[in-house]
């Protein structure tokens, strides 16, 4: 079955094991620069909004990518091969509505599900990353999380 | 070569403005650990004797650990180590938040400020690049708006703010830096010696990466200490209810420290409880330090009416001192209490402490019942916790008295008033009832700060759950000796979670995780160290380092005064419980001693003056690798 990769903004703690968990899996170092995932954070007032690929099925990331970096597969975009296709130019970060990509040295880095168990999910105890298989309730529940992700990055970044 | 087990050490001197390096041989790290342990060895070889807590030779060091950085579940905190002004002692202070990630991301792993700059400034540490600012337009203001000021102005990702608030300025003896906007580096007045070298804040912004040794074994580990939290009570009610989830209990056991521990018990006490706060929509939900999965540091908001506000917390030491201590059950009072106390920067331990004091004062007449002016000090106003609050950070009135701490502020007013001044060594008492928890009574005797929880929580006397009556029929022989009312096999125990707090400590993990509820066991954690670090430890050596600190610590305080004892505060020693099932129990002297007794064999001290024998120093390898540590062995020096 189709899996669904939920993120629930409302259980983020903030502490950001899951950004240093994917850099250490991805290049050995814990490092935000080289994570796919980052928390979005307003201190003041504990909102923390973990930002990575949702893997939308619109993926206008795949259509954006002038070099045809990224591509689809099962209906949602992932990473196709080799890195060293990308020209980190951007054009997917412009275009991705949940900034779930980012553009660090030179290269695009976003979320591949680490081929199928994803790292951020497996640290992350209060289950704010979780990926599960796409039931019709489970498809309810990404719809409502995305919308209430989209609110909160819009009036943080309004303040 | 370098390796990664070697320590960058950031010098600044805020007097020259200057700043220098150092590194650390990794053989420091198997002697000290890091974070805690090292600190304690720089301001020992550091701060001379006598020194001035507010003077330009005290040294404020700020010490993170090697496993800082890295996903290691509760890996984000941070130890302040400075000699403290509230008591004149070696004081350490803990804090979260994700000020020591982004100083171990920046490239260092201890920064040490000397000096006192001539005006306030702040520091910027934005990687490999140091520089001073002027701080003239944050001075005076509070936690919340420096720390936004700040990052308003350095902008950017990977930044974070460690600041002081107006009663550091101010000097109040209880003042604590804040790290993350809402976490404490609460107590012993760290906030103070930071106002005294008119540093308002260091913003650290670290861009770097950490490394790791084993990244699959690391996962495995993490693995494990997950499947362990998903096990255990008492993680789960930190992870819905903070640290608050114990007052009910308390309460309705009887051995809740109110009215300045003259009652154990509250009439409707339970609305000072996490459930209550959760219920009510007040505390709402986790903001967790770097890397922490249990995510016991709240946030709380009051959405209308007269107390209406938000801040991080409340703690149980909190609700405790600012609330049940004081007679009050207004929690959002209380939750504004807090509010102001993260704001203004002031321990809440402390605060509720010295306005208990002065509350008790004016209901036995010691003082006149109009001393604040217009404010009524009677058991369970809240308007008094505003009110007094404000006053003492700003120094104004009654303010500026108990400002300087009950101890001094007792002796200002003198009279019986130093009896109820509920501290030892000028530390007010956590608001932990030791007459009833004989192993806590114990721990606060001995610790270096004073009378408080945070070198050793001996939780597992009390034998709540699975993991504290394993641990003690392993350390004992058998679970029997779960009981806390008696004294029998509190010594051992009592050394075991003091070695263990410092290895914690020291490796930058937080202690609610190893102690208290005995998540990560020591087996998980040579495991931690050893995946992330490639460095190996048996247990008894892994305890040894801790056992190193606890030692060294109380070397400061011996060369500092040679007749220092370990005591807790007098109406704990002399007072017993006035009411409930604990009727009675008291910390005597007596008690108190044939536990000392027993801890001092056990930790190799001179029986009469539990002072460190040249032997126990020497197997430590403390002799030959601290400077002029033989000054505390009471002979010439060889």
């Amino acid at each position: 079955m189709r899996k669904v990769f939920l993120v629930d903004t409302t259980k983020c703690t903030g502490c950001e094991s899951c950004v240093d968990l994917c850099s250490g899996r991805k290049t050995g170092l814990f490092s935000e620069k080289t994570s796919r995932v980052r928390i979005l954070k307003d201190e003041a007032r504990a909102v923390f909004i973990p930002l990575l690929c949702e893997h939308c099925r619109e993926h206008p990331c795949v259509d954006a990518c002038p070099v045809g970096a990224i591509q689809c597969d099962m209906g949602v975009s992932i990473f196709q091969g080799d890195e060293k296709v990308c020209t980190g130019c951007g054009a997917c970060v412009e275009v991705c509505p949940y900034d779930g990509i980012f553009v660090s040295d030179g290269v695009a880095l976003k979320c591949d599900f680490c081929g199928g168990e994803p790292a951020c999910v497996a640290i992350c105890y209060p289950k704010a990353l979780q990926y599960v298989e796409a039931t019709d309730e489970a498809i309810q529940v990404d719809l409502k999380n995305k919308i209430e992700k989209l609110n909160k990055v819009r009036s943080l970044r309004h303040e | 070569m370098s390796s990664h087990l070697d320590f960058k050490i950031l010098y600044v001197d805020l007097s020259t403005q200057s700043i220098s390096t150092q590194t650390l041989p990794s053989g420091d790290f198997y002697l000290l650990l890091g974070g805690r342990g090292l600190n304690a060895k720089i301001l020992y070889e550091g701060v001379p004797k006598g020194a001035d807590p507010l003077g330009p030779e005290n040294l404020l060091i700020f010490g993170t650990g090697k496993l800082v950085g890295t996903p290691v579940p509760t890996a984000g905190q941070l130890t302040i180590t400075a000699k403290s002004p509230a008591t004149g002692f070696y004081f350490k202070s803990n804090t979260g938040g994700a000020w020591a990630k982004a100083l171990r991301r920046a490239g260092w792993d201890i920064l040490v400020i000397a000096g006192i700059s001539e005006r306030p400034v702040y520091l910027y540490i934005d990687d490999d690049r140091v520089s001073f600012h002027d701080a003239s337009h944050l001075w005076g203001r509070t936690v919340r708006e420096t720390t936004k000021d700040l990052h308003r102005q350095l902008g950017g990702r990977g930044l974070d703010v460690a600041t002081i608030g107006p009663a550091g300025e101010n000097l109040v003896n209880f003042a604590c830096i804040m790290t993350s906007m809402y976490h404490a580096a609460g107590r012993g007045g760290l906030g103070a010696v930071m106002g005294s070298k008119r540093l308002k804040a260091v913003a650290v912004r670290g861009s770097g990466s950490t490394p790791v040794e084993d990244m699959r074994g690391l996962e495995d580990e993490i693995e494990k200490v997950l499947n362990r939290i998903q096990q255990s009570v008492k993680a789960k009610l930190y992870l819905d209810y903070g640290t608050a989830a114990t007052i009910e209990y308390v309460n309705e056991s009887w051995s809740l420290p109110v009215k300045n521990f003259q009652k154990s018990h509250l009439e409707e006490g339970h609305k000072l409880a996490g459930t209550y706060l959760v219920e009510k929509g007040y505390m709402r939900k986790g903001s967790s330090c770097s890397a922490c999965p249990i995510s016991c540091h709240k946030f709380s908001v009051v959405k209308s009416g007269k107390y209406k506000g938000y801040s991080g917390g409340p703690e149980y030491e909190t609700l405790a001192s600012l609330g049940a201590g004081c007679g009050i059950t207004e929690v959002r009072a209380v939750l504004k209490g807090n509010e102001l106390c993260n704001d203004l920067g002031m321990d809440t331990i402390s605060t509720g402490g010295v306005i208990q004091w002065l509350m008790e004062c004016v209901e036995r007449g010691t003082l006149p019942h109009d001393i604040a002016g217009g404010i009524d000090l009677s058991w369970g106003n809240e308007k008094a916790l505003v009110g007094l609050i404000n006053l003492i950070a700003r120094r104004v009135g009654v303010g500026d008295l108990l400002a300087k701490g009950t101890r001094q502020a007792a002796e200002e007013v003198g009279g019986d008033s130093w009896k109820w001044a509920v501290q030892a060594h000028g530390l007010e008492q956590s608001r932990v009832d030791t007459r009833v928890a004989k192993a806590y009574g114990l721990a606060f005797a001995v610790n270096p700060r004073g009378p408080d929880h945070l070198h050793a929580q001996p939780m597992a006397e009390f034998g709540h759950f699975p993991e504290a009556r394993r641990l003690v029929e392993r350390l004992l022989g058998s679970d029997k000796y779960c009981n806390p009312s008696s004294i029998e096999g509190k010594p051992e125990l009592v050394r075991w979670h003091e070695d263990l707090f410092a290895v914690t400590d020291s490796l930058g993990i937080c202690s609610f995780a190893t102690t208290t509820s005995y998540i990560i066991d020591i087996p998980s954690l040579l495991g931690l160290v050893k995946a992330v670090l490639g460095a190996e430890f048996t247990e008894k050596e892994l305890l040894k380092a801790g056992q190193r600190t606890v030692v060294l610590e109380r070397c400061f305080n011996l060369r500092e005064d040679e007749n220092r004892q370990d005591v807790l505060p007098w109406r704990i020693m002399y007072e017993p419980v006035s009411e409930g099932p604990f009727k009675g129990s008291i910390n005597s002297p007596d008690e108190l001693n044939a536990m000392l007794t027993r801890y001092y064999e056990l930790q190799g001290y001179d029986s009469k003056t539990g002072h460190p024998t040249v032997e126990v120093l020497s197997s430590l390898g403390l002799l030959e690798n601290v400077k002029k540590i033989d000054a505390v062995l009471g002979q010439p020096k060889k």
